[in-house]
């Protein structure tokens, strides 16, 4: 990957949760991939796109991660059938630990998605050429 | 060497995991943790009744245990150890250490499968 066309996430797009672990990637193509942030939340729905997760206490991680499966299984189920079937979706963790949800599995893998270009929801170009995720 | 593990959860999902494996052929295991990536299967080949497995040092993980039948017996999470000697002392026949954060609840874990990689 070339260091000088990078594009790295907007300081407004990190505001909105986008590059914070843990979060979802939907693969449209080769090389084009569609972020959803998932937003933890005790009491007050927060207004950020992406998926939203009403939990105990924020200050459980654990227990906040262990739900992560049934969130992306429904997500899934909620995309059109025809293009869920097409389309590759990935839980992302950590820089090193995802999993690939195909057929009702997921497969672990230690190599996450990264590079190409990376749109929000609304086809609104997030990154190009750069890693998912903030490392700074 | 490797070998695809598949851990079955209760509500029907299954995890799947290409992860190395070691033998342990006696009461007592340990391994540096540079050598050994994350996932990590143990298979327990010796006869004796508990395996001790020394974790100083390793990198954070959750230790899922299996019995004989593959049935899930129990789990440990080896986390935000500082210096000093950490080890666990298992009966379980079948042991698989994940990376963390774990995306399903440990009570959801039911059994285990484990098959070989075709080359």
């Amino acid at each position: 990957m070339s260091s000088q066309d990078v594009l790295p996430l907007s300081a407004d797009k990190r505001a909105q949760g986008y590059g914070v672990f843990p979060y979802v990637i939907l693969r449209l193509h080769g090389g084009v991939y569609m972020q959803f942030p998932i937003h933890f939340y005790e009491e007050k729905n927060p207004e950020k796109p992406g998926l939203r997760v009403r939990v105990d206490s924020l200050t459980n991680e654990k227990q906040n991660f262990s739900s992560l499966f049934n969130v992306v299984r429904q997500f899934h189920q909620q995309i059109n059938p025809v293009e869920a079937k097409a389309l590759k979706m990935c839980l992302v963790l950590a820089p090193f630990v995802a999993y690939f949800f195909e057929d009702n599995a997921f497969s672990f893998s230690d190599e996450i998605p990264e590079g190409g270009s990376l749109i929000d929801a609304n086809y609104k170009v997030l990154a190009l050429n750069s890693v998912h995720f903030l490392n700074d | 060497m490797k070998k695809q593990v598949i851990v079955w959860l209760k509500n029907g999902m299954i995890a799947k995991i290409n992860a190395q494996v070691i033998a342990a052929t006696s009461h007592q295991v340990t391994f540096p943790s540079t050598t050994v990536d994350l996932p990590l299967l143990i298979e327990v080949s010796h006869q004796g009744l508990t395996t001790l497995i020394d974790l100083s040092g390793f990198k954070d993980c959750v230790v899922l245990q299996f019995g004989e039948d593959r049935y899930f017996t129990g789990a440990t999470y080896c986390q935000n150890r500082n210096t000093g000697a950490f080890m666990i002392q298992s009966q379980a026949r079948f042991i698989v250490m994940m990376p963390l954060p774990l995306p399903f609840p440990l009570e959801e874990t039911e059994e285990l499968m484990i098959k070989e990689i075709e080359a």
